[in-house]
């Protein structure tokens, strides 16, 4: 059984999808992202925040009630805790793993080098359109996680060479964070790394033109150093 | 205008951009009612702009009214503090 949080809640047992109530979603969501056992009163309270406490319970008892026939397996239940079963996977944690292992400093033992199949979980947004505070809490959490992780690939990617995979990692995280700097800086090496002078140029003026537009400020002067070389390269 | 069952979220996200003699980065989003999710985003370098958007939005949530009463806007409920 798998759940997804990245780019929306999805439930599936052995490629079927399970379609579940609003209350037993949250209820998934919320144990996928803690990962360990919580105590009943305490998802209760998190979930139904503005509820009397008997009211959030009773509202709990009947999540994992609708939790019927293979969804009840997701959940593993005691008379104080709920978590998600071992036998249950998150495309979430495999994302931080993936993540993790990118913007870890030294060579990634075992395993393959992460290449352009890890673009799409990084680009992903853990449960947009969900604006529960725990939700959200998590959310900008691995957003930062997932950008940096993307410009990590880039820059990777960009050593090997593989230059159109890596432009493609650094303008997901430009796609998602269009005014930070660090994106758009992984963009520009790739293009300078691939001998495109004119597509770096290009990309610096863009962003120069947004930062105006938007802020009213002007690129760091490191971003321009990596462009300054590049001058004499166009007419005019 | 909100509804007992509707509620306005405003988020703010901030940061620093090493190096820039305006380092301080601010990004504002605004749903009037998270039912209809996000609908406007705003960027900022300084705290005041920041605030001056943070109080238009407060000012700007109004409650529907019940049977013959006025409306009432959020901010002058006299709900303090914080949980």
């Amino acid at each position: 059984m798998r759940i997804s949080l990245l780019g929306g809640f999805h439930l599936e047992d052995e490629g079927a999808t399970l379609i579940l109530p609003e209350g037993s979603r949250r209820l998934l969501a919320f144990l996928a992202l803690k990962g360990r056992l919580v105590q009943r009163q305490a998802v209760a309270g998190t979930l139904w925040p503005v509820s009397t406490e008997p009211h959030a319970s009773s509202s709990l008892r009947s999540a994992l009630t609708r939790l019927r026939g293979d969804a009840r397996r997701s959940v593993a239940a005691t008379a104080l805790e709920l978590g998600l079963s071992d036998d249950v996977s998150v495309d979430l944690w495999d994302a931080q793993t993936l993540a993790r292992r990118l913007l870890s400093p030294t060579e990634i033992p075992g395993g393959a080098e992460p290449g352009a199949e890890a673009i799409p979980a990084l680009a992903a947004d853990l449960l947009p359109d969900w604006y529960d505070e725990w939700a959200l809490v998590e959310a900008e959490d691995w957003r930062q996680l997932r950008l940096h992780a993307l410009e990590a690939l880039a820059d990777r990617l960009t050593a090997r060479e593989r230059f159109g995979d890596a432009a493609a990692a650094a303008l997901a995280a430009v796609r998602a964070e269009p005014l930070r700097e660090s994106p758009r800086a992984a963009l520009i090496r790739v293009h300078i790394a691939e001998g495109n002078p004119t597509e770096a140029l290009r990309e610096f003026a863009r962003y120069g033109e947004l930062l105006t537009l938007e802020l009213g400020v002007e690129p760091t002067e490191r971003l321009r150093g990596l462009v300054t070389q590049l001058w004499p390269v166009t007419p005019g | 205008m909100l509804d007992t069952a509707g509620t306005a979220l405003l988020t703010i996200r901030a940061w620093c951009e090493e190096g820039s003699p305006r380092p301080l980065r601010i990004q504002i989003r605004i749903a009037d009612d998270v039912s209809a999710g996000f609908g406007s985003t705003m960027s900022f370098v300084d705290e005041a702009g920041a605030i001056e958007a943070v109080h238009g939005f407060l000012v700007g949530v109004r409650c529907r009214p019940t049977a013959g009463e006025p409306v009432t806007p959020v901010s002058r409920l006299g709900h303090g503090g914080s949980a």
